[in-house]
Parts: C-alpha cells; structure tokens; sequence
C-alpha cells in the first residue's frame, strides 16, 4: 500500500507528438474499430491486410489470425453473434489506441522493439513491439506505419518509442 | 625499463598524445593504445595481482584472451570495474587503478598470503572453513574475495540500445580470412554484415609481412573498401558474445568508454566463424612471473600499437609458426634467444623482474619470456550454436566438427593456421563453391602439463590455479572437467578460462593417463568476453521493467488527489485524499455503509464468449452450472484449471442466446483470456465459440452502498432501478449520454450496488455525473483499500490472496457443483480425486480476535499446540473493520468448516496469540443489504 502517483507520470503526457531523427510519431483518432471473428472470415475478406502491405483509405480490414479481423472506419455493425453470417463481432474502438510514426527511420525505431523487417511478410498484423501486443501496418506510404495498441498500456507504449528515439539518436561517442 | 615504445610501426596516432594514470602516476600514450599497450611502453609491467596469492601479474596477451591486467577504470567522473587492460582503449585523462591490490599493484600488502600457499590449495576453505559454522568466516572471506569494486554513483543514463536486424551473411572476425570470406560474399550479391570486436580490423594480419604482395595495411583496407562498396557493412569494436537458438547472435557495439554499448540482436541467414586461434601458454615452473607473455601477444603489442615488450626476450615454442614471431621480434630490435621448451625441465627466474629461464639446467637471460604452446582455436560461438568439437591429434587442439545448421568455420578458428591456405578456404566459403583440399604446413610438437614435476607451475593465471591443484583434485576424485572446474575455480576467471581450460583438461589427462579428447571440455557458454548487465536490460527498467495499465479515468483520479497504487498490474486509486491513509480508508468505508461510494472498477474483465455454443462453453469452462442462466441474469462462479484449484473467480452476464460477458478479476484478465483461448481450441468446436476480449474498450463505474439507487438515479439510463425491476444479479442494458451503457447489479461489498460500463469515451462524463449525483448525498470516491476491507468484512475472497495454489471451490464453501453437476467442466476429474477428497484439507474461515486484541497479521501461521508445533493454515486477509469495530481477519485452516467457534493459536514473528474460528462472513450474513 505504497502511493506511487509520482513514480508514475500522468497518463496521457507521453501521447503526445514526438518528433526524431527522421521519424515522427503521434497518436491518430480511428472512428470505428470492430473484432469481427468467424472461421471462413479471411475467405468472405480477402482483401484483410498484414505486414508489410501498405494499406490506403479511410476504411480497411487487417487480418489478425486466420479466424479474426479488425475492420478500422468499416460502416456500423451491431454488436454480438450474427448467426446469418456465423461471425462474432464486438466493438473495441476504444479498446485500441492507434499511432502514426512516419519518415524514413521507422523502420529503423520499430527495430528498437522487434525483430521486424519488410523483406519477412506476415499475413497478420499482428505482433510484439517492444513488448506490446500490437497490430501494425503501413499506411498510404513505404515509411509510415500504424501501431494499434491496447489502450491501458497506450502510455507505456509510446514511452518506450520515445526512449528508444532517444538512445537511437544517441550515438556511441 | 624492459618493455618500452619503438620509434616507428603501429596503428597508433602518434600525432595525439593522451595523458592517464595508473595506481596514481601519471603516464602518456597515444590515441589508439589500449591501456594495456600504453603502460607497457611507458615500461610498467605489473598491472595487477592474482585473486587467491595477490601474486604480481603482467599481461600474458594482447587482446581478450588476458587474465592479468582487470583494473578499475575513471573518466569524467565515472568510475567502471573490471576493465581488461589490453581491451580496454585508451583516453585522455583516464584514471586506472589495479583491483585486488593495496596500495598499489607494484606493492601489494597481501602479497604475503603468497607465503601460505601450502595450506590455501584448492578446495582449502571447503575444508577449512565448516567448522565451527561457515557463516563465521564468510563476512571475512567475502570482503577478501571479489576484483573491482563497483562504483556507488547511479548512472541513469547509461541505458544500452538495442536493436534487431538480419543479413544473408554474417561473418564473425575481421582477421584475413574472415575480411575474404565476407568479400567474396557480398560479390555474390550477399546481404553482407562484418563483425571484429577491434577499432581496426586485420585481426593478426599486422604481425605478417605481405599479403598477396600487399602490406597488411593496404590489404585490409582494399577487403574493407571491396565489402563496403558492395552494400556489406563491416562493424567495428563490435563482440559477437553468444549465438543463441535459431540463429540469433548477440552483438555489443562499443563505443567511447563510459558509453553503454548497442545490442544487436542479429538473425543471419548464414554465419561464417573466422573467429581465429589463442597462443597457449605453457606450462613450466615460475610461469606466470611478469614478463612471461604470448608470443603471438608480444607481436600484437608491436604491430598494433609499436611496443616492443623486452629488450633480451627468450621464446619458448612447440611449434613452426615462432619462427616468423621470433624474427619480427628481432627486426624490431630485441635480442631473442629461441628455446625448445619440449627439451626438458623450464623454470623462470626472478621475481618481480623477469632475470632469466633455466631450461635442463642451463641458464639463458632474459628480460622477457615469451610462449607459444601451439593454436588452440576459438570454438566458443561454435559450441553456442551447437557445434560439435574433434580433436586433431596433429594440430593437439579441438577443432570444429559437425556443424551446426547454417554455420561454418574458416580459417584459425577452423584449424587452418597456414594464412594463405586459410584464405583459399575462406573465399571459397565466402562464395559458396568447393572448398579446397590443401594440406597444412604447421607443425607442433605436443607440450602439455607434467604432473609431478618440479616448482609451482601456474594454469590458470588469475586464480591461482597449479598443476599441483589438478593433481590434488584427481586424488579426490574430482576427475569430471566440470568438477575439476568448480572444485578447483580453474577456467572460472573474467577470461572463463580461455587461456588456462586446454592446460587444466591436458593436465587432468595426463593425471589419469587418458588421452584428452576423453577427458573432454567444459561448457562454452555466452558471453565469449564479459558483457556489461545494462546490454541486456536496455530500456527495460524504471517504469518500463514491468509497465503498468493505466486507467481512462487517471487524470480525473489525480484531479481528485487520488494515492495511485499497483493493484493487479493496473495504477489504481487506493485512497483519495493526502496524508494518513487510514483515515482515509475508513471514511471511505464508513462512506459506502452508510451513503455510497463511487468506485473506478475499469480493470475488471469484460471478455465477450459469443457464438452458437457459447453457452455449453462457458458451462464447461465455469465449475458452477451457467447452462441455466438466463439472458438478462448474471451468476458467480469459479474458474478452475486442470488440477481443480481455483484460477479466477468473477461474475458471467449473458446478454444474449449466443453471447456472454465474462467480469473476471482485474489482474487475471490476460490470463483467463487465454486460458479460454486454449480450451476453446483444444475439448470445443472454435468455428462455434469465439472470445473477444473487450475489456479496455469499456470503463466500469461501481455506485455502491445503501443509497447506490438514488445516485443512480439522478442520471439518464433509460433503465428502470426499482429492486423488483432490476433485482440483484441481474444486468440490464441502457445509455448514457447516447452511448450504450450496461449495468449489472452485483456488489463486492455486500451493499446494494450496481456496476456502470459505458465505452471509454464516455467514461469521464459518466463519472463526473455520478460523483455530482453522489455528492448531493454526501457520496464520494472510494479507493481499493476500502474495497479490500469492505469485501472481507462480507468474507468474499480475492483469489490469490484468500486462495492459494491448493485451494479447490469446495474448500471456499461452494460442494454443490463437485457433487450435482452432470456436465463436463475443467478440473472436475481432479476434484474427486484422492486430493480433492482429504479430510485436513485448509478451507475458507473467519478469525475473531479476542477483544482488545491486536488484528492478525496477513500470513501468520495458525499453529497446532503441542511440543511439535505444526501449521495447520494461514491469515490471508486481515483488517481493522471500521463497521464491527474491531479486527477481523480471513484464513485457510485445516478442516476449517468443523472447527467453527474453537480457539486457535495463531504464531507470527516469534509471538503467538489466540483467535477463534468463525464464518467467513462478518457482515450482513442475511443478505438484506445486497438485495436492496
């Protein structure tokens, strides 16, 4: 029974736009995001994005795992079973935090955190950044990437980009 | 002065003289130095003691493969330990000092435990030192022990980097062979990574002549420029310390000294080991005076860094390769007298001051004496990645063998010490053809340890280690390499026995007249050189080692001067208000019996089991039957796992035919997601249960305690609240604001609650609404201190604290499902199990103090009386309860459920009370309160 209210900075400080060496990051508003899960759900979305595609316009689907997507900005979709189409979908709009990081070091930050690279293709977005279980993708451009993190550790997450900015800036001498 | 800085030669910077200390004199170097080669051509050849004997100790090499010269290390005010003199690169204004030496190395007031080296052999404290009791020596003895000492000071900002990437090749040692495998590779369209742990690469190559018709120098760098220019990289000061599973290499990257060095996390396609070959020592008496070096070190001294190491130097050499050494030596202008040390008995002669070797008797002087036992390949990173080791009987030294997966050896490192032969292999490597057959020119003549002979002869430098150890380690029966190593410390030195293992396991051999591949090595485990602990943590410290949740809610929490705590892995309120907590938990506990309190419940579950067989699901994952449960309703229940203990408890909500909530508990959430995750896949159809964890989409705000329904009121939820509308255990879906909210009544404190979930967005004007409906009343905040003595008051658990890895639903109270219910569930054969069936098993009670007594203390044992005091359970919870006034407290005891109203005696610390046994439940047993 310790108050550590100092221990631990304000959540929402660190989400702040962060500008490096050749990366810029920032927390961008989604309108919508919906887990929507079924057996042949990749089949009915075949255009569900993972690492590295380079996704474009406002509403996209990414494919987490064989049976799950997030559909991002897709129209509205009522929540729980839907036994027509056999597929669970549940809101988690506010569940997720999404960043931005864009220029031409991302690749070189999100190194910081994962063993990550474009030339290995994954059919999933899903994966580990520096510890986080994330969704990642590129947005509209070769150099910038969406992450999508659980909201709670959203603070956390972008602490550990901005001090993995730091040391990669930071050189040996 | 013996050693001393020629004229010409080097890869030095004379041009930028550096000024340091060492053991507090003042000395000058160059850039590009090591300390080790700065102090040797400023003449000092003591750099440091021996760890057990505090015996002088000059360095024995150049480079990594040196156990003498650690020191501890300052510069602009920072102070590291255990430095390698000779790896360790030399800046302006560093401060050096000689560890497990005072005042000084050169004068060491230890010294004299030299003199009872007959009674300090191996293992001595082992046998010495247990009797009366270890402990009474052990402050003694660890103040003795130890090199470097630490520096107090914190450096916050000395946090490593650490980076991922991957190549087609990687090639380790920046040697010849290594640069011509790497250029050879990158000409083949390779993704090429080069890595040498030295500023300059060239490896050993400065020590020869030509190459290829080049100078060693405009060689290496046409390789460098031929790699670079193809698209490799070549990373320099950079260690490759350990090859772990599936390819992946640890790099340091070193920089400027007090830098933290760059973690690379490599995952080559391939990786080509040109990591070379050690000079080994030899073995004779007197050989670890200062001035008996490497052979091949004393080159590298010359070539590298332009110092000669003496003035009248004696080699001592097995094999075909001193020759060319002793040559260069001589050109350089020493006076070099070559020895064949397989001729009979070597003894050096002096003491501080090296005046000579008697070799058979006959004296030759010397200033320096310099070995070479032969090339004892470096096959760490092999044997990390697997690799499996021969002996080469021609070569007397273990070689690559059966390679692991994606790896080869080149070069020295492979046996090949002949460089052009070396160098036709590594290319051919490089490129991926045939590689050639060529027979080597080396030759050796085999030297290893004599048991038996005359005067003290060192193997492992640092730490003392003789033959006579050896032998006194075989005699009892300490015969295994690896007990050799560990009954003797022999290889467990800063160099992890690079230079002391093939003498220690060749002297074992020869002790058990075995030939020595059978008596074989000791682990090669990483790191190949010492690596500083914050390489790998990184950035994971502080706030970040273990990150914390946070909630939606955290700013209005803070504005309300909330004491944040870790609860479960989220940064909860605990109290509200600065200053003594107490006061402030009772209040808040005063608050919610009388009034009401407001709750932040957000981190308790909110897992979603939708489709056609969530029902059948949730009742097999559940111990209580949820197949009855209607929409609308919510049940308590157990979560148990394959043993049948308890993993969770929480509350399932169906909202649907097809669709149930899960409200686990709020540090178990990952875990019981998973957990469902698992068996969904594993004893279910998964096309027909889906788990959708949308616990961080929704915050939870809990209005609890008699006048919950008023506050609750007061805001639009277009849900009716009347009891008999919205009874207890129930759950009804409304708005708030517009947005969808979902309040289910069920209580953790015993009091008419009801819990409002509304999607994060909405959540701060949902709380800033029900804290200005509370106040009206009277009702505030309240943190998880009051809801931990709230909940135990009405004895709910929290599992975990009130259960533990044994604690099965039966021992809590709740038989009926173990014994009706006719489903499958998880656990339920474990339940009826021999375990599952004891009679002393610890159940759930409540314990009473007597009165005026002090409240128990959480973990205290309830002991069994007698003259064999027993334990017979524990206090898991214990609090003083602001509503009964006085302590309460919950417990796991044996046979709990019979012995209500019996006086236990309860021990902590040495000092026992009494308490008596009582139901867990202490407030409001009726319920009247919860189903308001």
């Amino acid at each position: 029974m310790r108050d550590d209210r100092m221990k631990w900075a304000p959540a929402g400080r660190e989400l702040a736009t962060f500008e490096g060496d050749g990366f810029r990051f920032q927390c961008v508003t989604m309108q919508s995001q919906a887990l929507v899960s079924a057996s042949d759900i990749l089949t009915r979305m075949p255009d569900a994005l993972g690492w590295p595609d380079v996704i474009c316009g406002q509403s996209y689907v990414l494919s987490l795992r064989r049976d799950r997507v997030l559909v991002v900005n897709g129209p509205f979709v009522q929540d729980g079973w839907d036994s027509e189409l056999s597929q669970a979908v549940s809101d988690v709009t506010d569940a997720l935090t999404v960043f931005e990081i864009s220029g031409p070091n991302t690749l070189a930050l999100m190194r910081r955190g994962a063993e990550i690279s474009f030339e290995a293709p994954s059919r999933s977005a899903s994966r580990l950044l520096f510890g986080f279980g994330v969704f990642a993708y590129r947005y509209e451009s070769h150099d910038t990437v969406r992450v999508h993190v659980n909201h709670a550790h959203s603070d956390a997450f972008a602490q550990a980009l901005r001090q993995a900015a730091t040391r990669m800036q930071a050189t040996l001498t | 002065m013996t050693s001393y800085r020629i004229d010409h030669g080097g890869l030095i910077d004379r041009t930028r003289p550096l000024v340091f200390t060492f053991d507090g004199r003042s000395y000058t170097g160059f850039d590009g130095d090591t300390l080790a080669s700065a102090l040797l051509a400023n003449g000092v050849r003591i750099m440091g003691r021996s760890f057990k004997y505090h015996r002088p100790r000059g360095p024995w090499s150049a480079w990594v493969d040196d156990p003498n010269a650690i020191m501890n290390v300052k510069l602009n005010g920072r102070e590291f330990p255990n430095c390698a003199a000779t790896t360790t690169y030399l800046e302006d204004g560093m401060a050096a000092r000689s560890v497990n030496a005072f005042p000084s190395a050169q004068f060491d007031v230890k010294g004299g435990l030299d003199l009872m080296h007959r009674w300090l052999t191996a293992g001595f404290y082992y046998k010495t030192f247990m009797w009366p009791n270890w402990h009474l020596f052990e402050p003694v003895i660890r103040k003795m022990a130890g090199l470097g000492e630490i520096s107090r000071d914190v450096f916050e900002d000395y946090v490593s980097d650490q980076v991922h990437d991957c190549c087609d090749t990687l090639v380790i040692g920046g040697g010849g062979t290594g640069l011509a495998a790497a250029r050879e590779a990158v000409e083949t369209g390779e993704n090429v990574i080069l890595v040498d742990d030295q500023k300059t690469v060239g490896g050993g190559l400065f020590r020869t002549g030509l190459i290829e018709g080049q100078a060693a120098a405009d060689w290496v760098e046409a390789q460098v420029a031929a790699i670079e220019s193809g698209g490799g990289r070549v990373m320099r000061a950079t260690t490759a310390f350990g090859i772990h599973d599936h390819k992946l290499v640890g790099l340091a990257e070193h920089g400027k000294f007090g830098c933290p060095p760059r973690l690379w996390r490599l995952r080559p396609g391939r990786i080509i080991l040109a990591s070379g070959a050690l000079d080994r020592p030899i073995t004779f008496a007197n050989n670890d005076r200062p001035g008996v070096m490497s052979l091949d070190g004393a080159c590298e001294f010359l070539a590298r860094y332009g110092v000669l190491v003496g003035r009248n130097i004696a080699t001592l050499s097995n094999n075909s390769g001193a020759e060319s050494s002793a040559r260069t030596l001589e050109q350089a202008g020493a006076n070099v007298v070559t020895l064949d040390p397989t001729a009979g008995h070597a003894c050096a002669i002096g003491g501080k001051r090296l005046r000579g070797v008697e070799l058979n008797g006959a004296f030759h002087y010397a200033d320096t004496i310099l070995c070479s036992g032969g090339q004892t390949p470096l096959v760490h990173l092999w044997r990390h990645a697997g690799g499996k080791l021969d002996w080469n009987d021609d070569l007397q030294a273990f070689v690559p063998g059966k390679a692991p997966e994606g790896m080869i050896a080149v070069g020295s490192a492979n046996g090949f010490f002949d460089l052009q032969h070396a160098l036709d292999d590594a290319r051919a490597v490089g490129a991926d053809t045939a590689r050639p057959n060529k027979k080597s020119s080396y030759k050796l003549t085999p030297l290893w340890p004599k048991p038996g002979s005359k005067g003290r002869q060192w193997i492992d430098f640092q730490h003392d280690v003789t033959i006579k150890d050896v032998e006194l380690a075989a005699r009892e029966n300490y015969v295994s390499v690896e007990h050799l190593k560990r009954y003797t410390t022999l290889g467990m030195a800063s160099d992890q026995g690079k230079t002391s293992n093939m003498s220690g396991l060749a002297a074992m051999a020869a002790v058990l007249d075995r030939p020595i591949p059978e008596v074989g090595t000791t682990t090669f485990r990483p790191p190949f050189v010492p690596q500083p602990l914050a390489l790998y943590a990184g950035q994971r410290k502080a706030t970040l080692f273990s990150p914390l949740k946070r909630l939606k809610l955290e700013p209005e929490h803070r504005a309300a001067d909330a004491a944040l705590v870790e609860y479960g892995g989220w940064l909860r309120p605990g109290w509200f208000g600065s200053g003594d907590p107490t006061e402030h938990i009772f209040n808040e506990v005063q608050l919610v019996r009388e009034t009401a309190g407001i709750f932040d419940a957000s981190p308790l579950g909110k897992i979603e089991i939708l489709g056609p067989d969530a029902e059948a699901f949730v009742n097999f994952a559940f111990y209580n039957t949820i197949a009855t449960l209607k929409p609308g309703h919510v049940r308590y229940g157990f979560l148990l796992n394959e043993r049948g203990i308890v993993m969770d408890d929480g509350v399932v909500a169906r909202l649907g035919d097809n669709r149930f909530v899960i409200s686990c508990s709020s540090g178990h959430v990952d875990h019981v997601r998973d957990h469902l995750e698992v068996w969904r896949q594993d004893c279910n159809d998964p096309e027909r249960i889906f788990v959708h964890d949308t616990t961080q989409h929704w915050s939870t705000v809990t209005v609890t305690g008699p006048r919950a329904r008023d506050i609750l009121e007061k805001i639009d939820t277009r849900i009716e609240l009347a009891a008999d509308a919205f009874p207890h255990m129930t759950v009804r879906e409304g708005t708030f604001d517009g947005a969808p909210i979902r309040v289910a009544r069920v209580s953790f404190t015993g009091e008419l609650s009801f819990e409002v979930s509304i999607r994060n967005t909405y959540a701060t004007a949902l709380w800033n609404a029900l804290l200005k409906s509370g106040a009206s009343i009277g009702a505030g905040p309240v943190g998880s201190e009051a809801m931990m003595i709230l909940r135990a008051e009405k004895g709910y658990i929290i599992v975990g604290k009130d259960t533990d890895g044994l604690t099965m639903p039966h021992d809590l109270g709740f038989t009926v499902p173990r014994l009706k219910k006719k489903a499958a569930f998880i656990g339920d054969r474990s339940l009826h199990m021999q375990v599952g069936n004891e009679t002393d098993r610890r159940a759930l009670v409540g314990l009473e103090v007597d009165t005026g007594s002090a409240m128990l203390s959480t973990g205290a044992h309830i002991v069994a009386d007698g003259s064999k005091p027993r334990t017979l359970g524990y206090v898991t919870s214990s609090y003083d309860s602001p509503t009964l006034k006085r302590p309460i407290a919950l417990g796991l005891l044996e046979q709990g459920a019979e012995r209500i109203g019996e006086k236990i005696t309860v021990w902590h610390l040495g000092k026992t009370v009494t308490a008596t046994v009582c139901p867990p439940c202490f407030y409001d047993p009726e319920g009247v309160h919860l189903d308001a």
